[in-house]
């Protein structure tokens, strides 16, 4: 375990780590271009040079921080007037054919470029002959755009297709100036996780065509969620202005998604801006919250003596809150025992991170229901009762072979974020928020319990920007409720007591009843998620 | 800490102030030596007959907007959103669109500014780095009957418009070679 110095500040740190990562512990910032945490090292952009002194003698030239490995003694200088001008020719050189199209280039904002010119850069250009021109603006693939001129030639994305998604697409083709990024002659970029080369990409070469000119990234903010695509629940950012969703990036956690993520799962926001269930329906057509609400007491009040004639099916993308809020609404103030799971069907995998299972909290919903309860199919539901409450509109798996007998059930009551054809089914559907409009846990395939936050201002999502913007009007006819809310506004129509309105309310109730939660405080769950304990 | 402040000295009135008439014939004889000269000396006249007449400004009066064309006649805004992220007045509000050609790649679909809104800072036409946006018209909002008659759309923005062949992107061979 070598001690190490940066900038005078010392640190012990393991034998093999570099200098860029022992920087980082002592938060110290080191620009770079080609260095990526989740990439081999290709130490080709020079971006990162600093000085290096061991015992006392240094090195006559500057090592590049993202290859060095530390050693007893080593002394290292971030901030010498020579490393200030390696980073100045470095940029430079960078710079000499870059086209600097900022105004126009979707990168601008969060680029590397922009950031290391305004802090290490600030000389007047000397180049007098003409740039070098390369291709601008070529698909390269179903989701990603090159501008082979803005590209620095860091590697990053090369090394992506190579390493990660082995799919090795990508290349550099050609020699010197002439250097460009091409892909792989009778091959495009078309893997499952093309999109995370627009993420890794330092500058603006590799854009997304989904997310392009649809807004400048400084407008965004950002929210930590969970990807609702899959059961292996990669962890993401939602990025999102004014209520309406932008774009999704993942997020950092080595146990589960590393920085990746599938485009299936980050083009999924599209579901949640879209076709959205905003008001309360009757058989599809319109009608108001307060006529819908008595109606469902009526329905439930009609039971008072019959609750085995009651179903409730749950979701496999509500939250274990929810989850757990619904079953004892139901089991405790009803009697109801007919609880049911909606599985959705099985799609593709692969040995990276998408699960075969696309049940985003399968594991979760059946470990609060308990699974000895669960009443083993829809089949057998939609025969058996006369009034069915799903949570969450989600098509099952089973869908196809109980369309006719799910007709023919007396009441059916849904509770789901879109339109799809059981809001058209449903007696009474109640529009409910989607993942990223509440707080709440997923467990996933690992076992690990995950936490997603919920957006700004999600009641705009129903806004309908008009011709003029600037006089934007957000048509909100009614809230959003989550199904914890519905649930409370419910008990207050057929005048119960119901206590647990709110989340943690919900989980402290959980960790009594579910072995599993026990030793788990809500605020212990973090970002990077909670492994439960096998039970 | 408090708050560091101007003492500001509250005006004394003099004694033909407090006498109040002294000063209403004073004024008063404002009005009357403006109402002989405009008789008798035309030269020295200060009424203008608005709006036949009118006072010229000078030139770096900041006006109505005015959006600029390339020489081609296309409109020379890229969306880039400088302005708008400028405008302390938060009265712009434009939305980008795909050209489809590699050399141009953006232009505005939507661009409107809300003149109602807008202070006459000037500051986006200071952001903007492809000089698409100005407010050199020399001009005021007109008035109008309805508030979203001052949401000036890219149809009304350009109608004063003008060529402009200013260097885009910082490189002069790039426009005209390519
Ligand atoms: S890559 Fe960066 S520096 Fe280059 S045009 Fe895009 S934003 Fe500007
Ligand atoms: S396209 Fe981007 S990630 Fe790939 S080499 Fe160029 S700058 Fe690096
Ligand atoms: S002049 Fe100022 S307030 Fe008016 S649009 Fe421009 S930046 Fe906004
Ligand atoms: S700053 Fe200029 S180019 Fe950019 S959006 Fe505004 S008017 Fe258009
Ligand atoms: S980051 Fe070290 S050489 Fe590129």
């Amino acid at each position: 375990m070598p001690t190490i110095k940066i900038d005078g500040k010392e640190i012990v740190v393991e034998s093999n780590t570099t200098i860029i990562e022992a920087a980082k512990k002592l938060g110290i910032d080191i620009p770079v271009f080609c260095y990526h945490e989740g990439l081999s090292i290709a130490a080709n952009c020079r971006m990162c040079l600093v000085e290096v002194e061991v015992n006392g003698r240094k090195f006559n030239k500057p090592l590049p921080a993202c290859h060095t490995i530390v050693s007893e003694g080593m002394s290292v200088l971030t901030d010498t007037p020579k490393v200030k001008k390696t980073r100045e020719g470095v940029l430079e050189f960078l710079f000499l054919n870059h086209p600097i199209d900022c105004p126009i280039c979707d990168q601008a904002g969060e680029c590397y470029l922009q950031d290391h010119y305004m802090a290490h850069g600030g000389y007047e250009s000397r180049l007098d002959t003409e740039k070098v021109r390369k291709n601008k603006a070529v698909p390269i693939g179903e989701y990603v755009i090159l501008d082979s001129e803005r590209c620095v030639l860091c590697s990053r994305c090369v090394r992506f297709t190579k390493e990660i998604s082995k799919t090795e697409e990508l290349g550099i083709f050609n020699r010197g100036n002439h250097s460009e990024i091409g892909v792989v002659t009778g091959k495009s970029l078309d893997n499952e996780y093309s999109l995370n080369v627009v993420d890794i990409c330092p500058v603006g070469a590799l854009t997304s065509r989904d997310f392009r000119f649809k807004k400048r990234v400084w407008y965004l903010k950002s929210t930590p969620s969970i990807c609702s695509g899959c059961s292996m629940g990669c962890n993401s950012f939602v990025e999102y202005e004014n209520g309406i969703i932008y774009r999704v990036k993942p997020r950092e956690n080595k146990d589960v998604n590393g920085w990746w993520m599938c485009n299936e799962g980050r083009l999924l926001y599209h579901q949640i801006n879209n076709n959205r269930l905003t008001t309360t329906l009757t058989k599809g057509s319109e009608i108001s919250q307060k006529e819908a609400l008595s109606k469902f007491a009526d329905i439930i009040k009609s039971h008072k003596n019959s609750s085995d004639k009651i179903g409730v099916v749950l979701s496999t993308h509500l939250s274990n809150e929810s989850a757990y809020a619904v079953k004892s609404f139901f089991k405790d103030y009803f009697g109801v025992k007919s609880f049911y799971i909606n599985n959705k069907k099985d799609g593709k995998s692969d040995d990276f991170l998408i699960k075969k299972d696309k049940n985003p909290n399968r594991i979760g919903v059946s470990l609060i229901i308990g699974t000895n309860s669960i009443d083993k199919t829809l089949k057998e539901a939609v025969k058996k009762h006369e009034t069915l409450i799903f949570w969450g509109g989600e098509i099952s798996s089973e869908f196809d072979s109980i369309e006719s007998d799910l007709k023919k059930v007396k009441n059916i009551i849904l509770f789901a974020t879109n339109k799809n054809i059981l809001t058209d089914i449903a007696d009474i559907s109640f529009p409910i928020t989607s993942i990223v409009q509440e707080r709440g846990t997923f467990i996933n395939v690992q076992n690990r319990l995950q936490q997603f936050y919920p957006i700004e201002k999600h009641q705009a999502l129903t806004y309908n920007p008009t011709d003029k913007g600037v006089a934007q009007i957000t048509s909100i006819t009614q809230r959003i409720y989550t199904p914890i809310e519905w649930l409370v506004n419910l008990s207050k129509k057929m005048d119960y007591n119901y206590s647990l309105d709110s989340i943690f309310k919900v989980f402290t109730q959980m960790r009594k009843e579910i072995p599993q939660f026990t030793n788990i405080e809500y605020k212990d769950i973090g970002l990077n998620g909670f492994l439960l304990k096998e039970k | 800490m408090a708050k560091k402040g101007i003492v500001v000295s509250k005006h004394k009135y003099t004694l033909s102030e407090k006498l109040y008439y002294p000063e209403i014939f004073k004024g008063m004889g404002v009005s009357i030596r403006h109402f002989f000269a405009n008789i008798f000396k035309k030269k020295y006249t200060v009424t203008l007959q608005y709006p036949e007449q009118k006072e010229s400004y000078t030139e770096r009066f900041r006006g109505k907007h005015r959006l600029m064309t390339r020489e081609d006649g296309s409109l020379r805004c890229v969306a880039c959103m400088m302005c708008a992220t400028a405008c302390p007045a938060e009265c712009i509000y434009i939305e980008a669109e795909d050209v489809g050609d590699s050399l141009v790649e953006k232009r505005a679909k939507l661009f409107v500014i809300d003149e109602l809104r807008c202070i006459f800072c000037g500051l986006c036409v200071e952001a903007c780095p492809t000089d698409a946006i100005r407010m050199d018209t020399g001009e005021h909002v007109e008035p109008e009957y309805t508030r979203e008659a001052f949401i000036y759309d890219k149809k009304k923005l350009l109608q004063k418009t003008g060529r402009s062949v200013a260097i885009q992107g910082g490189d002069s061979d790039y426009i005209h070679k390519n």
